[in-house]
């Protein structure tokens, strides 16, 4: 048995980005990562864009990737590869399975959960169809032809208009891998309006809103696809069908936060799939911190770097014994998603009811549906408590507040709320929030 | 009254793609001056991207290469800048057709001056030796 001070599982922009951090604090930490190398995701990201808000300068995923594994070379972190976690226990004791060395076992002081997530599959949804080869998760092509080096198919139909799906449109153009179209759901594209301008405009790929797989042909292998419209209960619209032949059909239909190992080291799994955390990103268990996507799915992975720089800290403060709350089941006041919004993180704040000093706190929510001109309210004991104007919201974009909120005015609860601009504010609010 | 009208019909909606904010800008060109007039930009980088997307639209290079004796078979590769757009698929054959060898680190050059653009392609991460 290993001992080490903080133990991070994931080698991925999270895990990197925790280490890191938890370093700094001056103790020791592991990286543990399943591949055989670090970077997780970012590996095969190979489009730019990545870094803005982090580096100040727009890198593609590999550099972002590598900067960050520069920079633990230069450290003294350890990092097994080739290492899949069994297990996790509650105690903090980590069984691990590597081809060199078979079974290792470490104990660590703190743990920072950094798993990521992983693609739904086509059996998450119901596609008609025959099952042949030639059906791909988007990210799974991604990983094909950006990492392995190969094409899955010559003509490609893609379901789903999130980032991923249309960042592989492009690169599938790119490659001369033909793009007859991409299928979306929703009545709006589920990707950032970047992505769509970029990767589907830019080379005539058109996008059908409010469409459907209905049929797919093929017995060893794809060999054409159909969709069709469909009304607001979902049925497809007779009449409506457009069909291609087509090798190979890629989707992605969302992402499944990681989440086995938390929940059997008793981790208690929140609504959206993520552990439930406190103001510390600690899950339930004392001592497991979680950050990245297997806490909450982001869309910009330098809010992952943020996010787990802070994990890291709290990690390595706990392993110190400096984290100011050290039992997190007491005291809590829980964060509740209200009107509009799908999810709240943290769910838990542990630390404000015995502060004397206003307690700042970091939430991140989603809506769950696009809008415009909205406010978004923090209310407690019946009373707005904080409040800030927004133009544009989206479901895709995840929305950070950092907000100071005084202790007397927390009741045992608070709900963050969306809501119209007009419809619940006086003039004397309004100019409140203009001169704010 | 001239002005408005001829603004009006050489204006372009573009949705600027700098950052998530996509901003929606309106371009548009004096018929005199030839002087592009950006709005609904909220950074500098929005105007210049309006200008630059309105006149001469241009866009990273980013595809990957054959990678000899390497520890994977193809490396992520990107432009240092921008190229035309019109050059896109014309470049991306240039390096389709060309292979290095490991080991090659972050930011190595691996074609220098691709199509007379004075604009190099570089490595986006290290890539060691097969062991």
């Amino acid at each position: 048995m290993e001992n080490i001070d903080v133990v991070i599982i994931g080698g991925g922009p999270a895990g990197l980005a925790a280490a890191l951090a938890a370093y700094e604090e001056g103790v020791s930490v592991a990286i543990l990562e399943r591949d055989h190398e670090l970077g997780g995701i970012l590996q095969q990201c190979i489009h730019n864009g990545f870094g803005l808000r982090y580096f100040k300068e727009e890198l593609t995923g590999p550099e972002y990737a590598q900067r960050f594994i520069n920079k633990i070379k230069e450290s003294k972190i350890k990092v097994f590869l080739n290492t899949m976690v069994m297990q996790i226990t509650s105690e903090r004791v980590i069984t691990t399975i590597n081809p060199n060395n078979g079974v290792v076992h470490f104990k660590a002081k703190s743990i920072v959960l950094g798993m990521g997530c992983r693609e739904r599959t086509r059996g998450a949804i119901n596609i008609p169809g025959t099952r042949p080869a030639g059906i791909f998760p988007a990210g799974q092509a991604q990983r094909f032809i950006n990492i392995e080096g190969y094409f899955p198919g010559k003509r490609v139909l893609i379901l789903g208009s999130g980032d991923i799906d249309m960042i592989m449109a492009r690169r599938c153009m790119v490659e001369g891998i033909k793009v007859v179209a991409v299928a979306e759901v929703l009545p709006y594209p589920s990707g950032l309006k970047r992505n769509q301008v970029q990767c589907l405009d830019d080379y005539g790929i058109p996008l059908y809103l409010r469409h459907t797989i209905i049929d797919i042909r093929g017995k060893e292998r794809v060999e054409g696809v159909t969709i069709a419209a469909i009304d607001e209960k979902w049925r497809p619209i007779p009449g409506t069908e457009k069909t291609w032949d087509v090798d190979t059909i890629l989707f992605s239909v969302g992402l499944i936060p990681e989440n086995e190992l938390s929940s059997n080291a008793g981790c208690k799994i929140a609504n959206n799939g993520g552990p439930e955390v406190d103001e510390f990103l600690q899950t339930t268990v004392p001592g497991i911190f979680a950050a990245g996507n297997v806490l909450q799915v982001h869309d910009l992975v330098d809010f992952v770097t943020f996010e787990a720089t802070r994990a890291g800290k709290n990690a390595a403060k706990y392993a110190k014994d400096e984290l100011p709350i050290k039992d997190c089941q007491k005291s809590v006041i829980f964060a509740k998603p209200g009107s509009d919004v799908g999810y709240v993180v943290p769910e838990r704040i542990c630390g404000i009811k015995n502060s004397k000093d206003p307690y700042e706190i970091e939430f991140s929510f989603r809506v769950k549906n696009p809008r415009q001109n909205i406010i978004a309210e923090i209310i407690s004991k019946g009373k707005i408590i904080y409040k800030r104007k927004q133009k544009f919201v989206l479901p895709s974009e995840m929305i950070h507040l950092k907000v100071k909120l005084n202790p007397v005015d927390v009741g045992e609860e608070l709900t963050i709320n969306i809501i119209e601009q007009d419809s619940a504010i006086n003039v004397i609010e309004k100019e409140m929030l203009e001169g704010s | 009254m001239d002005e408005k009208a001829s603004n009006e019909v050489n204006e372009k909606e573009i949705i600027c793609v700098i950052c998530p904010n996509s901003c929606r800008l309106r371009v548009s060109q004096d018929p005199k001056t030839k002087e592009i007039n950006v709005e609904g930009h909220q950074c500098p980088r929005g105007k210049k991207y309006g200008i630059s997307e309105y006149s001469n639209p241009v866009r990273v290079l980013i595809t990957t290469m054959r990678v000899e004796k390497g520890k994977l078979p193809v490396i992520p590769v990107r432009s240092t800048e921008a190229i035309p757009k019109s050059l896109l698929i014309e470049a991306v054959k240039v390096v389709n057709d060309t292979h290095c060898l490991a080991p090659i680190k972050m930011g190595d050059i691996l074609i220098d001056n691709i199509l007379n653009t004075k604009i190099s392609v570089i490595a986006s991460r290290d890539i060691d030796v097969k062991s």
